[in-house]
């Protein structure tokens, strides 16, 4: 599962929107061997998750 | 009326001819209204907007994770007159400060729901510009983005990134650049 089906699987009110420019939550992958990661989390009302909830 | 004034240089030895070519038809060479120094064929004014670096390398088959801005590897040069093109990490550093066209072309199969794709181009590690479609489920889709970033010449580099709205492989993916003008 991508970061990005964790995290709405965790939030369902989430959609793509919020995570294109513009939204309140960038997630990034640098091809470094790193994976996906939350770049930015500016969302207004949404805590953003814990290690322990994205694991 | 205006006048035309030739004017020696007391400290040259050499001798200016101007000669006519081989031809039958008048003409006129009329001088540009302002002061400066008329160029030739071989006049090195523009050397390095005119043979500045450009690149375009190319890839396929990364798998781009739905949702997330990916960086997208092109590790497939078709040139790179500069050497400034890094294969390795798909970064372009131009050794040329200057205004250059970047464009990035994504490539993608069919998504199983509507959604959209979204192409960056990324300048030090962050969105410089994008362009986005929305896309309908079944169809393969691309999307072509392309603008001008200015470069320093030494430490600026530039990246394409990609963000499906689904996790795909990309099918192809492009980025080309060139110097259109030196600082």
């Amino acid at each position: 599962m991508s970061l990005y089906e964790k995290i709405i699987a965790i939030y369902p009110e989430l959609n793509i929107n919020d995570f294109t420019p513009g939204g309140s939550i960038v997630l990034q992958n640098d091809s470094d061997g790193n994976g996906d990661y939350i770049a930015k989390w500016e969302h207004p009302t949404l805590a953003r998750p814990t290690e322990e909830q994205l694991a | 009326m205006s006048k035309i004034s030739l004017t020696p240089n007391a400290s040259g030895t050499g001798t200016l001819t101007i000669a006519a070519p081989n031809t039958s038809t008048d003409r006129i060479l009329t001088l540009p209204d302002e002061t400066g120094t008329v160029l030739s064929s071989t006049s090195n004014i523009t050397s390095q907007a005119m043979n500045g670096p450009t690149f375009r390398a190319s890839g396929s088959g990364q798998s781009i994770s739905g949702g997330v801005g990916n960086k997208i590897t092109n590790a497939t040069e078709v040139w790179d007159t500069a050497s400034c093109y890094d294969t390795s990490t798909s970064r372009f550093t131009p050794n040329v400060a200057g205004y250059y066209q970047i464009t990035v072309i994504l490539v993608l199969p069919a998504l199983s729901s509507s959604s959209l794709l979204i192409n960056y181009i990324y300048k030090n590690g962050s969105s410089y510009s994008y362009f986005y479609n929305t896309v309908l489920s079944g169809l393969t889709h691309s999307v072509t983005h392309t603008d001008i970033v200015y470069l320093n010449g030494s430490t600026d580099y530039v990246e394409q990134y990609g963000l499906p709205g689904e996790t795909k492989s990309t099918t192809t993916s492009i980025i080309t650049g060139s110097l259109i003008r030196a600082a």
